[in-house]
């Protein structure tokens, strides 16, 4: 085929190569429209960011297409490992759709012939140029995985492995408006975080729905987001204390009681402010879920107190952007899973006075338990999340097999 | 996204409009995109205030991007880019707002002779980063609505704006203001059917 003849193939390949290992903070891809040749090499690499002229990208990827295949076709050419990664780099970075190459790369790192780490910063720049690519975030997931396994003593490594990653998936939602698979990959490392960092979840916790907050802020009509933020809430309302064990921090507590106090004054407003102020954290839930009493001493009000003031921020911001932005569909998709997680909050606490999984499980929590994730939770001893699977279970049999 | 993008403060001549001070927010676009995103929006202000009558509010939707401009009855003119998720009232008020106090810094003979390099008026930059989150500036917008008398005149493209006759395509390549580079974004994009500019 006359595509496959390209002599500047192998030169452009390894000076794309020369730049990934030598600039460790390369944090861009992109293809440079460019009307002819002009003689010049197509590579460019500025500050950090690395570009291909447009000319070349259509006889190179046709090169190392051909030549990836052909050596897969006929096994017996053998080539050195070398020369094949550099052809998977130059085919993956122009079109990372295609899993046959994902896969040929992860054999390398299997036989050792790949370092994951450098993998990960690969995989950053890929995602740079195609920011919604599932076989690009499906593949870190497998690497991480791998890593988890084999170095289980480092954890603070690992929680260092998982902040970059929420790094990259804002990045790639950055990148692309409603990126569901970088979203979906935020949502896979904070279940990790859960299962395999218990210690720091709950912080972590309060700073993504922070970072949630003002994303969602700018980003009116991103569902995916959005989805996202429903995610965090679900977690928010099911907190219990086994997060972070310590006793309430009791500034933390009045901040978030004010948050609801300020909400029912503005909703009713000739409402007696004083019962609020001075009144027991039960005798608050009590009123607002129009209960009477209550039959269980062993509970917490103030977890649930806390728990509450964070569906009542968001309802309040929800409010706030739908007067600021009018005719976003998503604002409204999103105000209606508020309704109906009041009802189940609702329901629940007349129940049980604290808001529970199988409780909310028809309308909220549906906290589905990969089967990843449950193997990882085995191997760290996760009883928590063990629990969970296991409860779960009895409502929907099929995930925690 | 709720963004803005790129302020211009010009000066719309009888032949043509010159820029007297712009400031941009370009960070989004990947590095070797920026340049020519630049001149690609200096050149769309340019035009846009070019095509619009003194004493008249645009607002046009090209793509995913907004491009409002508003050229007073004294042919003091400001064109404000953004991303089509941000409120246009906002973005009436701020242009209305900075022009205000660009000509309380400058009078209105300066405006002819003034070139961008050498114009000292910083607020362009504090504005276009502090009106990124509209409802910050919301506050000042509620009494604007019974200020302002004109009406904006919407269009859907950028095309629509143009005087009949007129190409896009041939304007871009007239253009003195925009690189070679520039130029051959800007065909890809068109042929991509991604909008007059250049995101991935």
């Amino acid at each position: 085929m006359q595509e496959d003849v390209f002599p500047a193939a192998e030169k452009i390949l390894s000076d794309v190569e020369n730049i990934f290992k030598k600039d460790i903070d390369l944090t861009s891809f992109e293809i440079i429209p460019v009307e002819d040749n002009q003689n010049k090499s197509p590579v460019l690499h500025d500050n950090n960011s690395l570009g291909l002229a447009s000319w070349c990208i259509r006889p190179l990827f046709c090169y190392v297409y051909n030549r990836l295949f052909d050596l897969r076709l006929n096994q017996c050419r053998r080539e050195h490992s070398t020369v094949i990664s550099k052809w998977l780099l130059g085919a993956l970075l122009l079109n990372p759709d295609i899993l046959t190459f994902w896969n040929m790369r992860r054999q390398f790192i299997r036989n050792g012939k790949l370092d994951p780490m450098e993998e990960l910063r690969f995989v950053n720049i890929v995602l740079y140029y195609k920011a919604k690519c599932f076989e690009a975030f499906s593949y870190r997931r497998w690497i991480l995985k791998l890593l988890l396994f084999k170095n289980q003593d480092a954890i603070h490594k690992i929680e260092l492995l998982f902040r970059n990653e929420i790094q990259i998936s804002s990045m790639a939602a950055n990148r692309y408006s409603n990126n569901c698979h970088a979203w979906n990959h935020r949502k896979y490392i904070i279940s990790m975080f859960e299962t395999v960092c218990i210690s720091v979840f709950g912080s972590l916790l309060d700073k993504e729905w922070e970072e949630s907050t003002s994303w969602c802020n700018s980003h009116v009509s991103d569902y995916s987001g959005y989805d996202y933020r429903q995610f965090l809430l679900k977690r928010l309302l099911l907190r219990k204390r086994r997060y972070d064990q310590t006793k309430i921090c009791s500034n933390v507590l009045e901040k978030r009681r004010d948050i609801i106090i300020k909400f029912v004054q503005n909703a009713l407003h000739d409402y007696n402010n004083v019962f609020l102020h001075t009144n027991s954290y039960e005798n608050i839930l009590n009123l607002l879920h129009g209960v009477n009493f209550t039959k269980y001493s062993e509970v917490t009000f103030e977890q649930t107190l806390i728990n509450l003031s964070y569906w009542v921020e968001d309802c309040i911001i929800n409010t706030k952007l739908l007067q600021t932005f009018s005719g976003h569909e998503t604002l409204w998709y999103h105000r209606r899973f508020l309704v109906s997680s009041l009802l189940a909050l609702n329901n629940s606490y007349t129940n049980f006075f604290l808001y529970k999984i199988e409780n909310l499980n028809s309308t909220v929590a549906t906290t589905n338990i990969s089967k990843s994730l449950l193997e990882i939770a085995l191997k760290m001893q996760n009883k928590d999340l063990i629990d969970v699977a296991k409860r779960i279970s009895f409502i929907k049999p099929y995930c925690a097999r | 996204m709720v963004k803005l993008y790129a302020l211009t403060i010009l000066y719309k001549g009888p032949t043509s409009a010159t820029a007297l001070k712009s400031a941009y927010d370009i960070d989004s676009f990947s590095y070797f995109q920026r340049n020519s995103v630049k001149e690609f929006m200096a050149f769309v202000s340019k035009t846009i205030t070019e095509r619009t009558q003194i004493a008249a509010r645009q607002s046009v939707k090209e793509g995913e991007y907004m491009c409002h401009v508003y050229v007073r009855g004294d042919s003091l003119a400001g064109v404000l880019i953004s991303d089509h998720e941000y409120p246009n009232r906002v973005s009436h008020t701020l242009i209305t707002k900075v022009l205000d106090e660009f000509s309380a810094k400058y009078t209105v003979h300066m405006w002819p002779t003034l070139k961008e390099g050498t114009t000292d008026f910083q607020q362009v930059n504090l504005y276009l980063a502090k009106y990124q989150n509209p409802s910050e500036a919301d506050a000042l917008t509620k009494i604007q609505e019974d200020l302002d008398e004109t009406k904006i005149i919407l269009h859907s493209t950028l095309e629509a704006v143009l005087q009949r006759g007129e190409k896009l395509d041939d304007l871009v390549q007239k253009s003195e203001g925009l690189s070679i580079q520039s130029k051959a974004f800007y065909k890809t994009a068109r042929k991509t059917n991604s909008c007059c500019s250049l995101t991935a």
